[in-house]
């Protein structure tokens, strides 16, 4: 009876339970073929580990860029930013590297509260969000039609992005975009309630630094809300197609 | 009592930039996937059992972080380039001309695998991951990471004509 490659592989890395490492190593007495395979294995490894061995070093700017990240991470949490609340940025919500975000210039976009909240979450009134096309048909047939990954173009020079999709903790669909026109770029949540879509949160996002990155601080608020909001996690693009399709 | 995942994080980077390129196979893309692996390590941190290794804890990060990319260019009609020759320089002061021709073989045998083949490979014989810590970094059942790690080896060992 053939002993199964996973076993001899197993047997090679060490990864077999003793008792089962016996079985292997008598049956290798028994004649070479059975030797011959396990070799296979073993030389194969080898060659990735010599091939491979120890890895590259990693070029001087990303690694500036990270020990930044680790530095502003610690002071974050011994507090010494200065900020009152001391913020759990939720894993669940996926930072946008540059190549997902058109170019934009540092802008101002006017939301009606200082800190770029535009109401508590759930709150129908949208917080006098002075979002020019919150009654544009284009960017609501955008919201509830195209799926997260997708960007589109709407009138003339507007381009949105959808981010992702969860539920509001009263239900209602909420989905994550980005919206850039004139020059001006912002991240929002828009929830559809009853008939119509309204825009829970949004913030201007800032001039990206000059290696192309939107910084994960100027996120800092939208990971608060969602965390705050009790938002669910984002769905996955079953649930997102059936949520869209019940809003029919 | 520090601690010390920070200095371990970036210690890590090497690694996991390793990693980033046998997915993405573009340099530019890899750094990139570094970056928001190690943004979304820092904000998960509180969720990192430090018993448990933190390498594979990242890799897992970044593979969800490369699987998202994929899926938000494909509309795009983005084309990864498949780049037959990494960035990485992974011969040094090697003088030996067969041992040069090895690693070259191996090289491009790596480069012809399916990229779940790939993967598994880099995760258990180069990253030194257990087949179970590859299984969790992947997201599936020890017997699939054995079995594709199975089908990797022979098919590297027939390329590099290991009989």
């Amino acid at each position: 009876m053939t002993i199964a490659d996973e076993t001899l592989m197993a047997f090679a890395d060490g990864q077999l339970a003793p008792d089962e490492a016996a079985r292997i190593a008598a049956a290798m007495a028994s004649g070479p073929t059975v030797a011959a395979r396990v070799e296979q294995f073993a030389q194969s490894r080898r060659a990735l580990r010599d091939a491979f061995g120890a890895p590259p070093p990693v070029p001087d700017a990303l690694t500036a860029r990270i020990r930044a990240m680790a530095e502003a991470d610690a002071r974050q949490r011994t507090g010494d930013s200065g900020s009152a609340n001391v913020v759990n940025l939720a894993a669940r919500r996926r930072l946008v590297p540059i190549w997902q975000l058109p170019i934009a210039a540092s802008i101002a976009l006017a939301v009606g509260f200082a800190a770029g909240w535009s109401g508590a979450p759930g709150d129908p009134r949208g917080g006098g969000l002075a979002l020019a096309s919150l009654d544009d048909p284009a960017l609501e047939s955008v919201l509830a039609t195209e799926k997260a990954g997708a960007r589109v173009r709407i009138g003339e020079d507007a381009e949105v992005s959808l981010i992702a999709s969860f539920l509001g903790p009263d239900g209602a669909l909420c989905r994550e975009f980005e919206h850039a026109a004139g020059g001006k770029g912002m991240v929002a949540v828009a929830c559809h309630r009853g008939a119509a879509w309204t825009v829970d949160f949004a913030v201007a996002t800032p001039a990206p630094d000059t290696e192309g990155y939107v910084p994960a601080s100027s996120l800092d608020a939208l990971d608060a809300w969602l965390n705050a909001s009790e938002a669910g996690p984002p769905l996955s693009e079953a649930e997102e197609t059936a949520a869209l399709n019940a809003l029919r | 009592m520090r601690d010390s995942f920070n200095e371990d994080l970036i210690a890590l980077l090497p690694n996991l930039r390793r990693f980033a390129l046998s997915l993405c196979r573009r340099g530019d893309l890899a750094d990139d996937l570094v970056q928001i692996t190690a943004e979304r390590a820092f904000a998960a941190k509180d969720r990192f059992d430090p018993s448990t290794r933190l390498d594979a804890w990242l890799f897992r990060i970044l593979r969800n972080a490369w699987i998202d990319h994929a899926r938000r260019t494909t509309t795009q009609g983005t084309q990864v380039e498949l780049d037959d020759a990494p960035d990485a320089r992974l011969v040094d002061g090697v003088r030996d001309v067969e041992a040069v021709l090895m690693l070259r073989k191996t090289e491009a045998a790596m480069a012809e695998l399916p990229e779940d083949q790939r993967e598994v490979m880099m995760l258990v014989c180069v990253d030194e991951l257990t087949y179970k810590e590859a299984a969790e970094v992947i997201g599936v059942p020890i017997g699939t990471v054995m079995s594709r790690l199975a089908r990797a080896r022979l098919a590297l060992a027939a390329k590099l004509g290991i009989k």
